[in-house]
């Protein structure tokens, strides 16, 4: 690995364009057995499947993909090369046969047949939740009781099970008339109050959900059950002047942060009584639009911004320099720094960050034009380890960003003029690294998976 | 060493038993004046060659912690025993140097949580502090610390300077208990603070930063909340001096999620719940009487409006009830770590009842609401008394049974270990119908 780094070193000189060649790209716009009038007028996300099935004798590897459209939920399943894609998993060991087998893997410049098996058949909905937008999706791996949870656009949540259309379980939110004046608007017009989030805890039993309460300076998180009896309320929480709180994300069991619209993370405990554990925040920089935590690190999280700033940080050192008095006087503000900071080129905003949940390193960040960003950090850990303290060498931002850009897709946003990048429509696969799904507005359903010019150089050499 | 054997018209025949005086490095001056705790580890070493299990006993004096190894037969025995064992046999002759030390406070309570992880034992003292203890460590690692006595009230400087020679009610404030979620990663304790009609619970965390106190719960119109136990992950139940059990989820806000209220057959006492089922939980009474519960239909109770008025009490029927033969009182509770349908009662006495539900669960049925409770009778009685340890405390005649005394072994199916006020530690298996 360290020749393949000096390598790597060698090569700073490569600047952008960003390495745009795919390992695997398949495309699909799918056709519904139900008339859809105007498929740019419905809401879209992704999710991926976990469960991954090989099939040795025909050379492939299925794996599905969720697919939301306005109330309708459907099952894509992809067939992949399953040399393309099986040889991920013995990636860190780094053994003479895998390494072979991904030199014989050049990049394909044709777009694979992913979606073939289900090209030209009509879909029909697995799942509706009839009368809400789907705004985000999450598929629950480990759970008898239930097999995705859907978020509407309003906030409501629905639970749905394998094999049975309607939910199994709801938490339903009143917005709009139901409510007060004010929220009508935002039926009407959902901009900027229709804006919810959940997540779930590491080990499934709790969910945490964000919402605007339809008033100015009044956002909510609810805390609700997800192991002994789905939906359960158990605690409703307010976040103390802010009117939007956008991301809500878990770092472990029971720790998770909440990303509101005054430009502050708050970290709280679902054990906890109604104020947060720790603060962090972020005035410069413009708006901060999202977050996203590793769940294998369980440390690390990235933020970004409507300037297109990202930034990599370790939620331990965040903490503690809320204590931490040495270059402060009490009652100033704690200097909470980040590990790292990128951005995105030509100031396109971040609107959406997904963490790798294979690798510590890697994550993904989508632009507002569309665009999808893959980034690892390796370079910026194996500088700053923490063997070397206070002495942080921090790399020049261009070295940085050249090192840590892995790969650059361009969104297929391209084809109509006024589309842009929106949140929950860019999944990352949970088990096959690297594997990305993406829909864009007129319903075209992408999947990729990057060619990675570095990883290929470095493993020719370790031969 | 004594050799009895018990006469008794109750099955008391066991499969094996030891029992050990442990010697000190250090001078005890009068051990009946100390408190003691018990619990095991969950390090089970098989040896083939010998054909023997090796674990462990965990067993505190005042503020010392001791470990004492054992070693027990791997295969049940056919026969019932009429000698002592020798399980305590390596430990016998040695003198016992404290493990962990928590200085300046009475360990009441004790949890095994892991040898080789973060932390290996937790504690609890009289006045309801927590400390961690990790393997290879004297002194606790983390801790949570409680001010009791001349910090804060008059009715606790009793408590904490004359604990002995007041009668009971006299520090009966300076009771404290906890509870480890399933998952290990919450901790709750209970504890008086100190005024009449204060209790109070919090939720400590034990996966990122043990000691950490997360939250604290009032327990509205309770003095002592002496009793509190975990479900689940989320899910826990407090017992309080006004004879109700609280249910209450780590995650909700300071409201319990439902209760139980108890107001007949005397003082509540004692409650534990399966980890086995998640469902089933015993409560135990001064009167001597048992009660077994499904929480999922008391639970539903609080809710069926069939046979009540809004606003009058629910109507909560219990699965079955037993009592102690004699009137005597319930101290401890607890459920079998490795079976759903056994556990054991401690009598005031220090007798150990071992009690076994398949025949009343045999006449259960969960799905039809409002059953009448199976109310003890000759034949559940009989069914269901497995057997009865008779305590030691004979040897000494006014001892009585204690909260913490007796445990069960988390993995060795039906070992239970105990400790007498005069420093005897047995450990025994019980020799049941099922051994044949």
């Amino acid at each position: 690995m360290a020749k393949s780094k000096s390598n790597q070193g060698a090569s700073g000189a490569r600047r952008k364009p960003a390495p745009s060649l795919y390992q695997h790209i398949s495309s699909f716009k799918p056709q519904f057995s139900a008339r859809v009038d105007d498929v740019l007028h419905f809401s879209k996300t992704v999710a991926w499947r976990s469960e991954i099935i090989p099939d040795k004798s025909k050379g492939t590897l299925t794996t599905s993909l969720l697919y939301s459209q306005g109330s309708d939920i459907y099952e894509i399943d992809a067939t992949l090369p399953l040399k393309t894609f099986y040889d991920d998993d013995d990636d860190d060991g780094g053994n003479k046969e895998s390494s072979k087998t991904k030199s014989a893997t050049f990049p394909n410049p044709e777009y694979g047949d992913a979606f073939h098996d289900i090209d030209g058949t009509l879909l029909r909905p697995k799942w509706i939740y009839q009368g809400e937008t789907v705004a985000k999706m999450q598929y629950l791996e480990s759970s008898d009781d239930s097999t995705a949870i859907a978020m509407s656009k309003n906030g409501s949540l629905a639970w749905f099970r394998d094999d049975i259309k309607v939910p199994v379980h709801i938490v339903q939110e009143m917005m709009g008339p139901a409510t007060s004046y004010a929220s009508m608007h935002s039926l009407t017009r959902p901009g900027s109050l229709a804006v919810a989030d959940f997540d779930v805890s590491t080990n499934m039993d709790t969910v945490v959900k964000s919402q605007s309460n339809g008033y100015e300076e009044d956002s909510i998180l609810k805390i609700i059950d997800n192991s002994d009896r789905p939906g359960d309320i158990l605690r409703t929480v307010h976040v103390p002047g802010t009117t939007v709180t956008h991301s809500v994300r878990f770092f472990n069991n029971h720790l998770f942060a909440s990303c509101s619209d005054d430009n502050i993370l708050r970290f709280w405990d679902t054990r906890t009584a109604d104020k947060p554990l720790w603060i962090l925040s972020e005035p410069q920089n413009g708006r901060l639009t999202s977050f996203d935590s590793s769940q294998v690190t369980e440390n690390l999280f990235v933020t970004g911004f409507s300037t297109g700033v990202i930034k990599l940080w370790d939620a331990r050192a965040v903490q503690q320099a809320t204590t931490d008095l040495t270059y402060r006087q009490n009652g100033e503000d704690p200097i909470q720094n980040e590990i790292a900071k990128l951005f995105h080129s030509g100031g396109d905003s971040v609107v959406d960050i997904l963490f790798s949940q294979t690798s510590a390193t890697e994550f993904v960040t989508v632009g507002g034009t569309g665009n999808v960003y893959h980034w690892d950090m390796e370079y910026s850990f194996s500088r700053n380890d923490d063997d070397n303290g206070d002495d942080v060498q921090v790399a020049a931002p261009e070295e940085l960003q050249g090192q840590c850009l892995k790969f650059f897709h361009t969104g297929g946003t391209r084809r109509s003029s006024n589309q842009f990048g929106k949140r929950n429509t860019v999944a990352l696969h949970p088990v096959i690294n690297d594997f990305v799904g993406t829909v864009d507005s007129d319903s075209l359903v992408t999947a990729y998976k990057p060619f990675l010019a570095s990883d290929f150089i470095g493993r020719g050499y370790d031969d | 060493m004594s050799k009895k054997v018990w006469k008794s018209s109750a099955p008391s025949t066991y499969e094996h038993i030891s029992s050990l005086r442990p010697k000190f490095t250090s001078r005890v001056d009068n051990v009946l004046h100390q408190k003691k705790a018990l619990t095991f580890s969950n390090v089970v070493v098989p040896d083939k060659k010998t054909n023997t299990l090796s674990s462990s006993v965990i067993y505190s004096q005042g503020s010392d912690i001791y470990e004492i190894d054992f070693t027990v037969p791997l295969q049940d025995t056919l026969e019932p025993v009429k000698d002592y064992g020798d399980a305590f046999e390596s430990a016998e002759k040695t003198s016992l140097s404290p493990k962990f030390v928590y200085q300046g406070e009475t360990v009441s309570n004790m949890a095994y949580l892991d040898k080789t992880g973060e932390t290996t034992l937790l504690a609890m003292s009289k006045n309801g502090s927590l400390a961690w203890f990790k393997e290879g460590i004297k002194v606790p690692i983390h801790i949570v610390q409680e001010m009791m006595g001349p910090a804060t009230s008059f009715a606790s400087i009793h408590s904490l300077t004359r604990p002995g020679d007041l009668p009971q009610k006299d520090f009966s404030l300076a009771i404290s208990d906890f509870g480890i979620s399933s998952d290990t990663e919450t901790v709750v304790k209970s504890q008086s603070n100190g005024d009449e009609e204060d209790s109070i619970l919090k939720i400590v965390d034990n996966a990122g930063k043990p000691g950490d106190i997360l939250r604290t719960v009032h327990v509205p119109g309770t003095t002592v909340t002496h009793t509190v136990k975990f479900f689940d992950n989320h899910i826990f139940a407090s017992c309080s001096d006004d004879n109700v059990l609280r249910f209450w989820d780590t995650r909700t806000s300071d409201k319990p999620l439902w209760i139980l209220g108890e107001p007949k057959n005397g003082r509540l006492t004692s409650f534990d719940c399966s980890q086995v089922s998640n469902n089933l939980f015993v409560t135990g009474f001064s009167t001597g009487i048992i009660k077994l519960w499904d929480a999922r239909v008391a639970e539903a109770a609080t809710t069926d409006l069939t046979y009540r008025q809004n606003g009058e009490d629910p109507i909560q029927n219990e699965i079955a009830n037993f009592y102690h033969a004699g009137g005597d009182s319930v101290v401890d509770v607890q459920f079998s770590t490795t079976s759903s349908s056994k556990f054991l009662t401690v009598g005031g006495t220090g007798n150990v009842y071992h009690w076994n539900t398949d025949y009343t669960l045999s006449n259960y049925e969960p799905k039809v609401s409002n059953t009448a409770p199976q109310d003890a009778t000759e034949i559940s009685q009989t069914n269901s008394l497995e057997f009865l340890h008779k305590g030691g405390s004979r040897r000494s005649p006014k001892h009585v049974g204690r909260r913490n005394a007796t445990a069960w072994h988390p993995v060795i199916e039906d070992l239970v270990g105990t400790v007498d006020d005069d420093t005897l530690v047995s450990i025994y298996k019980p020799y049941t119908e099922e051994s044949e």
